[in-house]
């Protein structure tokens, strides 16, 4: 046997340890291939910086989280292996042979994850660029061979398992290695914890939820980092002292910790919650990040798109400052032109203000009825009739403060009523007159500072983006006009939130799919032991019903406390979203929460399954 | 010739409550014993073996094994040592789980990059004087405890060690798995001439050795040598342990 064979054996014969790990690797480098396949598609065309700038931010993220990941998880899978350590040490092995052991063990799981990573991108590349056209509204993508994605997937990865390799060797010492050697078991210390520092850490917590709860936008730069920190702290100070604290309370409650179970379960979660304090950090911080960052990026999503109607009624609208009346006419003809050309079928409004001089220099715009009554008919609210004299009052209530108006052109008239009512490109109040009324108005009362408006409504705006995008290609330089498509605002929109729920969803599967490969490999980790564990409970009379509800609840505490505290996290961070930015998170939030509880609980099961089983072969062998 | 020199070797733990361990023990090993040692729990016993393997440092005193201060030595210079010169057996056998029978046994040549034919040809002369052939091919959960410590015992003479150190090398056998171990044991010190000190509660083990350290309270309480008969230097074991004062029956 040579000594690489060796390597290479440990690897593979120990296949269960190495399961999740491999796993979550292979998952990660699947995504982050296909990522960076689409990011280097040559047919992909330019997109707006930002969006680039996301993409390769969120390839940047994915990456540094996996080398946490590795490092962490590779860490937690040599400590099991000490006593073999310990052996190979006596054996005589060297410094630099248990290095290049450790390095060549990380290489040949990192390079077949990520050869089984790219397959797999490969494979399932069509229906990756299809969900990412339809997010990011891009017209189909052909399959290419991405030598240069392979490529750049290939060395991160391998860098990866370099680095972690070189880490952990650091971390592995001689020391703890061969104390395990010296047969001196000492049993684990009790958990230590503080009280002070245990409420400190709940203080703090709620500090953190309150300091949200004020954040406005504006102060929002400045606060959201102290609240991460805050947050983040209290959540390690939560594991690591308080829910100790809580179970040291429970334990010294003697009417309950000494009935029936309640001894056995009680006491192991008292050590094992002080033991895995760190990956109940690490689930519940990377799993706030999965469900925020769906979260939020799914209800924007939802309430960008339902809201379109409201904010932009209008299909089309143009505007000018150009007072020369050929200027517009010769755009707008354009843009009308265009419509015929795709066949659009439209009614055109042309609006028309007049801006009468008040008496203190003040201009109050009017606007004749029949207009009026073109916005009516197209926004669907009601029809106005006037007679000569009479006036209606349109209070826009986004501002409600209006002047009041006594008389046109010299001519008294009354107010008839006032509606409450918003026009599109029109942020002020105004007044509807008569027709006969609006066209007597004589020049001198009228302040020259007019400019034309045209509005367009057509059948199906869906497509009228390409108007605008034609319209852009000709005029976009004279910034005396300012044209608006409702098709070509909702397509850019769409784009954005989809870009950013793929992304989310991009770095939520990969931090799920590691969160689970922490608890499978502490389970693994912890069965050996459990085993010798349960069988003396046997021994003593502890019957496999009685185990199963131990097993349960310890495993079922084990799952839901970071759970928990992730789920208060995202209630907190999403509720701030809402107050912050006016958007409702509610159903959003109820989504993304409820399909990471399913698969929290499916998740659960199959693990206490699997443990149970182990468990009881151990006790009947 | 001396394979073994130990002097005024002491040991202490803790740091506020200082206990001693190993007390100034001196003793020395010619090439080619077989040396039991013996004691009740806490006498000093593994801490003993513990600093013989180099696994931990002595607080004073000397170790010399075949000429050569293992405590002096740093690094790979140690790692080497321990692989050419040291064997080891311990009492859950400690083999890998990964490797085959086979690939246990020749795990130190491995290590030591000796080429593979090679390898091959000192695993079947191993394997066929421990009798664990028709083992090689297996993986360690197939076979039963006894097989499981003969191959331990072959990975650790493999390399042909100037000392085999074993700790408790029975305790986790029946006793006909013992008795085969123990013949085993006295076979290679017999016939190849195996330096061999083992640490042991079990007085049927310890009857194959030549010669018994007693320890007690960390230093050495008395001291027997078999006459030849097996049978005698037993019943001669019992009766230095009931005057020790330690478990007669051992584990």
């Amino acid at each position: 046997m040579e000594f690489k064979q060796f390597a290479f054996r440990n690897v593979l014969r120990n296949g269960k340890a190495y399961f999740a790990y491999f796993i979550s690797t292979f998952v990660s480098a699947t995504l982050f291939f296909s990522l960076t396949m689409f990011i280097l598609h040559p047919d992909k065309g330019t997109f707006k910086s930002y969006i680039n700038l996301s993409l390769f931010g969120a390839e940047i993220i994915a990456y540094l989280f996996l080398i946490l990941f590795v490092f962490y998880s590779s860490s937690v899978l040599l400590k099991k292996r000490y006593k073999e350590f310990g052996t190979l040490y006596i054996l005589g092995i060297s410094r630099k042979q248990f290095l290049k052991m450790i390095y060549i063990e990380n290489m040949i799981i990192n390079v077949a994850a990520t050869i089984a990573g790219i397959i797999t991108g490969l494979v399932f590349s069509k229906l990756f660029l299809e969900i990412i056209e339809k997010l990011l509204r891009l017209s189909s993508l052909p399959f290419y061979f991405p030598i240069r994605a392979i490529f750049i997937t290939i060395v991160c990865f391998l860098l990866l398992s370099i680095f972690v390799s070189l880490i952990t060797s650091i971390f592995v010492k001689e020391k703890d290695i061969l104390r395990l050697l010296k047969a001196t078991n000492a049993p684990s210390p009790t958990p230590k914890f503080s009280k002070p520092i245990a409420v400190f850490g709940i203080v703090l917590l709620i500090t953190g939820y309150v300091f949200s709860y004020f954040a406005k936008t504006e102060n929002l730069e400045k606060i959201i980092l102290i609240i991460l920190a805050m947050v983040v702290i209290s959540t390690y100070l939560i594991f690591s002292q308080f829910v100790v604290f809580v179970i040291a309370l429970i334990k010294n409650n003697r009417n309950l910790y000494l009935k029936n179970t309640n001894l056995i379960w009680v006491s192991n979660l008292f050590y094992r919650i002080r033991d895995n304090a760190k990956m109940f950090f690490i689930i519940t911080i990377t799993s706030s990040a999965a469900v925020i960052l769906s979260g939020a990026s799914y209800t924007f999503w939802l309430n960008t798109l339902s809201g379109i109607e409201e904010r932009y009624p209008i299909d089309l609208t143009y505007e000018t400052y150009d007072k020369t009346a050929s200027f517009s006419a010769n755009e707008v003809q354009f843009i009308e032109d265009l419509l015929k050309k795709h066949h659009h079928s439209y009614k055109k409004i042309v609006v028309d203000y007049k801006y009468l001089i008040q008496e203190d220099k003040s201009e109050i715009p009017v606007m004749k009825s029949s207009v009026y009554n073109q916005f009516a008919k197209a926004l669907n609210f009601n029809l106005l009739t006037l007679k000569d004299n009479e006036v209606i009052q349109i209070i826009n209530p986004e501002n409600p403060n209006a002047s009041i108006l006594n008389s046109v052109a010299g001519k008294p008239v009354h107010v008839k009523e006032s509606i409450s009512q918003s026009l599109p490109l029109q942020n002020n109040s105004f007044y509807v007159v008569e027709d006969e009324l609006f066209e007597d108005i004589e020049n001198k009362y009228v302040s020259p500072s007019k400019y034309a408006q045209y509005l367009f409504n057509t059948k199906d705006w869906s497509k009228t983006y390409v108007i605008y995008d034609e319209y852009e290609k000709k005029f976009g330089n004279n910034s005396k006009s300012l044209f608006l498509s409702k098709s070509h605002i909702f397509e850019t929109e769409k784009r954005a939130y989809g870009t950013i729920m793929f992304l989310s969803i991009f770095l939520s599967i990969i931090f799920f799919v590691a969160t689970g490969s922490f608890i499978y490999n502490k389970y693994y980790i912890d069965e050996e032991s459990d085993k010798q564990k349960y069988k003396q409970l046997y021994k003593i009379g502890v019957t496999f019903e009685e185990m199963k509800k131990i097993i349960s609840i310890e495993i079922g505490v084990m799952f839901l406390l970071p759970y928990i505290v992730a789920t208060f996290h995202s209630a907190v961070a999403l509720g701030a979203l809402q107050k912050i930015f006016k958007v409702e998170v509610g159903a959003a939030a109820m989504i993304v929460m409820g399909i990471f509880l399913l698969l929290q609980i499916a998740y659960f099961f199959i693990i206490r399954l699997n443990y149970l089983n182990v468990i009881k072969k151990h006790l009947t062998f | 010739m001396d394979m073994l020199k130990v002097s005024h070797l002491s040991k202490n733990y803790g740091k506020e409550v200082i206990y001693q361990a190993l007390n100034q023990i001196s003793f020395s090993i010619e090439f080619g014993e077989f040396v039991g040692v013996m004691g009740p729990s806490g006498s000093g016993k593994t801490t003993l073996l513990n600093l013989l393997s180099t696994v931990d440092q002595p607080t004073t005193g000397d170790i010399e094994i075949k000429g050569i201060n293992p405590i002096q030595l740093k690094g790979d210079e140690l790692a080497h040592f321990r692989r050419r010169e040291l064997g080891f057996v311990f009492q859950d056998f400690n083999l890998l789980d990964t490797l085959t029978i086979g690939e246990n046994v020749v795990l130190p040549l491995t290590l030591d990059s000796i080429p593979v034919n090679e390898q091959e040809k000192e695993l079947y002369t191993i394997a066929n004087i421990l009798r664990i052939e028709h083992l090689l091919n297996k993986r360690t959960y197939e076979v039963s405890g006894g097989e499981a410590q003969r191959t331990a015992i072959a990975r650790a003479i493999i390399r042909r060690p100037s000392l085999l150190l074993a700790d408790e090398p029975t305790g986790n056998l029946d006793s006909k798995a013992a008795r085969i171990v123990m013949e085993l044991f006295e076979k290679i010190n017999k016939e190849h001439h195996q330096t061999t000190i083992m640490v042991t509660h079990d007085p049927v083990a310890a009857s194959y050795c030549k010669r018994i350290i007693f320890i007690k309270d960390g230093a050495i309480y008395n001291e027997i040598y078999s006459g030849g008969s097996r049978q005698q230097f037993y019943q001669q074991i019992i009766d230095v342990l009931s005057l020790l004062g330690g478990e007669a029956n051992g584990v």
